[in-house]
C-alpha cells in the first residue's frame, strides 16, 4: 500500500511509539486527576456562572423583605433551610453575618469587595492577588457585623454554602453573591442573598437594617 | 462534517459535566454542559496566585490529560469537525466560496437586518423573546451585510496577500517597530492603569489593553506570520492572566460573545444590565464577522488560541491525512479547496490542517485519503476512482 523503505519504515515506527507513549501519558495523568476528584472541581468552576466573562452584570431585583423559607422562585420555593454550623456558630458571637460568596478571578467580586472596603465594611485579607480570602469585618460595623467571605468555586465550604443560600438554588450559580444572616429575639434566623454585584451603600443600608431588626422582635420585612 | 457540528450544538442543554470542551466555546453561556479550555487555563493561571496553588495545578494537569489524550488521537481534527466557532464561519462564507453564493448570503442578511430594526422600531410586539436583542442582531446584520457587500474581491485579495506575510522586508521591519511601541505604551498604560485601581482589568484598562493587542498582532503578524499570532496569544494568555487576577483575554475574546453573552441574552428567564465590557465585545465579534466574511476561517487561522494549542498535535497525531504522491497529479485542486491555506499536497501533517476532509472530496485521483497509525482509510469514493 506505502512505498517501503528501511528509513521510512523506521520513522513511522517511532511516531507510532511516540504516539503510544502520549497516549498511556495523558490517560495516565487523566486516569489518575479523576482518581482524585479533579473532575468535580473543574466542574466547580463551570457551575460558577462568570457575570465578567459574559460582559452582561445581572439585573439586581432589589431588597424586598428577609426570609426565612426558601423565597418564590426558588426551586425549593418554602423549603426549610439547613443554615451550616459556621453561620449558626457566628450568630451566637455577633448581630449579622454576611456570607460574600467570590472565586479567584472573578473581577465584579473584587469589584464589590475594593467598594465594600472603601466604605469601611470589611477589611481585606493579606493576599493581593485575592483580598477577599482571609477578609474580615471593617470599623463601621465592628464586633457587630461577621464577615465570611467564602471561596464557591474551590473551598467545601464556600460550595455547599453557595448551594444553600442561591436564591433560585438553580444553576449555574453566580459571583459574586452576598447574604445577610441574623437572628432574632425569639430565635428565628431570617436571610437574604443576592447574585450579582451590590452596591456598597446598598449593602450598607440592609446591613442596618438586620441589625435594628435582629435586637427586635417579631417580623422582619 | 455537518452532521458533527450538528451533534454537538444539539449536546447543549445537558447539565454542566466537568469536561472539557476540545473546541472553543464558553462555559458562562446558559447551555454550556462543559468548560472552555481557554477558560480553565485562564482561571488555572489566576488561581496559581492564589491561596491554594496546587488545586489549580491539579485542575490544569486533569485538562491537559484529557485534551492530550483527544488530541493525540483526532489531532486538530476538532477544528473541522466540532467546532461551533468553526461552523458559524463556515456559514459566514469566506474567499474560498463562489463569491456569487457570499453575495446572495450577505445580500439576505442585509435584508433580514433591516427588516428586524424596522420592525423592532415599529412593532416590538411582534417579535418573540426579547426584542432589543432581536434589534442589536439586526443592526449587526445589517452592518455585516453592507460591509460584506461594499467590500468586493479586490479588499479580499489584499487581505489575503498581507495574510501571507508580505509588504516587504522594509516595510515589515517599521511595521514592526510601531506595534513593538504600541505593545510597550499599552502595557505600561494598562498596568497604571491597574495599579491604581488595585485590582485586574475595568474599563479604565480597556484603552492600555487594546493599544497592547494591536501592537502584539502587528509585531508578531509582522516579524513572523499572521498565522503565528495564535500562538503568541495563546502563550500571553496565562501569563496575562497570572499577573492581572483577571481573565483578561476573555474580557475581549468575541467567541465568548458569540457563545455565552448571545444566548443568555436570547434567554428570556433572566435580566442582564450591560457590563463593562460589553460594548468592546461587540465591536470585537462584528470584527470578527467582517473578518471571517472577508476571509475564510480568519479566526482559526489567525488568532484562536485553541487552535493554536491543538496545531502541534498534528505532527504525531494517530489520525492525519496524507496524499499518495504515486498517484497525485499535482492538480492543486486540495490547495484551492483548503479554507486554512494548509500546505497541500506536497506537506503531510501540516500544524494548519484541520482534517476537516474537503481535500479528500475535490480530489480526482483519490490521493489524499485519512490514515490512522500510518495506514490509509480509503472513502468509498476514493475507492471507486
Amino acid at each position: 500500500m506505502s512505498r517501503e523503505g528501511g528509513e521510512k519504515s523506521r520513522r513511522a515506527t517511532m511516531l507510532i511509539v511516540l504516539q503510544l507513549v502520549l497516549l498511556g501519558i495523558s490517560g495516565g495523568l487523566l486516569a489518575y486527576t479523576i482518581h482524585q476528584g479533579q473532575m468535580d472541581d473543574t466542574r466547580a468552576i463551570g457551575e460558577s456562572s462568570c457575570y465578567g466573562c459574559l460582559a452582561l452584570d445581572p439585573d439586581i431585583e432589589g431588597f424586598d423583605s428577609f426570609w426565612t423559607r426558601y423565597p418564590e422562585g426558588h426551586q425549593d420555593a418554602n423549603g426549610t433551610v439547613d443554615h451550616p454550623d459556621m453561620v449558626r456558630e457566628a450568630l451566637k458571637d455577633h448581630d449579622v453575618v454576611m456570607l460574600f460568596f467570590w472565586y479567584p478571578g472573578c473581577i465584579p467580586c473584587k469589584e464589590q469587595w475594593h467598594d465594600m472596603e472603601a466604605n469601611d465594611l470589611v477589611v481585606s485579607g493579606p493576599s493581593d492577588q485575592s483580598p477577599e480570602q482571609g477578609g474580615t469585618a471593617g470599623d463601621k460595623f465592628a464586633d457587630k457585623l461577621a464577615v465570611m467571605p467564602l471561596d464557591s468555586v474551590s473551598e467545601e465550604d464556600g460550595k455547599s454554602a453557595m448551594g444553600i443560600y442561591h436564591p433560585t438554588g438553580r444553576k449555574p450559580y453566580g459571583a459574586p453573591m452576598t447574604t445577610l444572616i441574623f437572628q432574632d429575639a425569639k430565635g428565628t434566623i431570617y436571610w437574604y442573598s443576592q447574585s450579582g454585584k451590590m452596591p456598597s451603600d446598598t449593602v450598607d443600608a440592609l446591613i442596618m437594617k438586620a441589625i435594628n431588626l435582629s435586637h427586635g422582635s417579631g417580623s422582619a420585612s | 462534517m455537518f452532521f458533527f457540528v450538528l451533534a454537538n450544538l444539539g449536546a447543549l442543554g445537558v447539565a454542566m459535566t466537568g469536561f472539557v470542551y476540545p473546541f472553543f466555546f464558553c462555559y458562562a453561556g446558559p447551555n454550556a454542559c462543559a468548560l472552555c479550555p481557554i477558560g480553565i487555563l485562564e482561571q488555572g493561571a489566576i488561581g496559581m496566585g492564589g491561596a491554594d496553588p496546587w488545586h489549580s495545578v491539579w485542575i490544569m494537569v486533569y485538562t491537559a490529560g484529557l485534551l492530550g489524550l483527544l488530541f493525540t488521537v483526532f489531532g486538530r481534527s476538532f477544528c473541522g469537525w466540532a467546532c461551533p466557532v468553526g461552523f458559524i464561519q463556515d456559514l459566514l462564507g469566506g474567499t474560498r466560496r463562489d463569491l456569487k453564493d457570499r453575495k446572495m448570503l450577505l445580500g439576505t442578511m442585509a435584508l433580514v437586518g433591516a427588516a428586524l430594526v424596522t420592525v423592532t422600531w415599529k412593532k416590538p410586539s411582534l417579535l418573540p423573546g426579547n426584542w432589543w436583542f432581536l434589534a442589536y442582531s439586526g443592526i449587526f446584520m445589517l452592518a455585516l451585510g453592507v460591509t460584506g457587500l461594499l467590500m468586493t474581491s479586490g479588499i479580499e485579495k489584499r487581505i489575503r496577500t498581507w495574510e501571507r506575510g508580505l509588504g516587504g522586508p522594509k516595510d515589515r521591519k517599521r511595521w514592526v517597530m510601531a506595534g513593538a511601541v504600541l505593545l510597550t505604551i499599552g502595557l505600561g498604560l494598562y498596568y497604571a492603569m491597574a495599579k491604581a485601581q488595585g485590582y485586574g482589568l475595568t474599563r479604565y484598562g480597556i484603552p492600555g489593553a487594546a493599544l497592547a493587542c494591536v501592537g502584539l498582532f502587528l509585531t508578531v503578524g509582522y516579524a513572523l506570520k499572521p498565522r503565528h499570532v495564535k500562538y503568541a496569544v495563546l502563550i500571553l494568555i496565562p501569563i496575562t492572566s497570572f499577573i492581572s487576577g483577571a481573565m483578561l483575554f476573555t474580557d475581549f475574546d468575541p467567541i465568548g460573545m458569540i457563545t455565552a453573552t448571545i444566548p443568555a441574552l436570547m434567554s428570556r428567564e433572566e435580566s442582564w444590565n450591560y457590563g463593562d465590557f460589553f460594548y468592546v465585545k461587540t465591536v470585537l465579534t462584528a470584527m470578527f464577522a467582517v473578518g471571517v466574511v472577508l476571509s475564510a476561517r480568519f479566526w482559526c487561522r489567525t488568532l484562536c488560541p485553541v487552535g493554536a494549542g491543538m496545531a502541534p498535535f498534528n505532527k504525531i497525531s494517530i489520525l492525519t491525512v496524507e496524499t499518495d504522491l504515486d498517484t497525485c497529479i499535482h492538480c492543486n485542486r486540495c490547495s484551492r479547496a483548503c479554507d486554512m491555506n494548509a500546505r497541500v499536497p506536497n506537506f503531510d501533517r501540516d500544524p494548519e490542517c484541520t482534517l476537516c476532509g474537503d481535500c479528500i472530496d475535490v480530489c480526482p485521483e483519490g490521493s489524499r485519503h485519512f490514515s490512522v497509525f500510518g495506514r490509509p482509510v480509503r472513502t468509498k469514493r476514493g475507492e471507486e476512482q
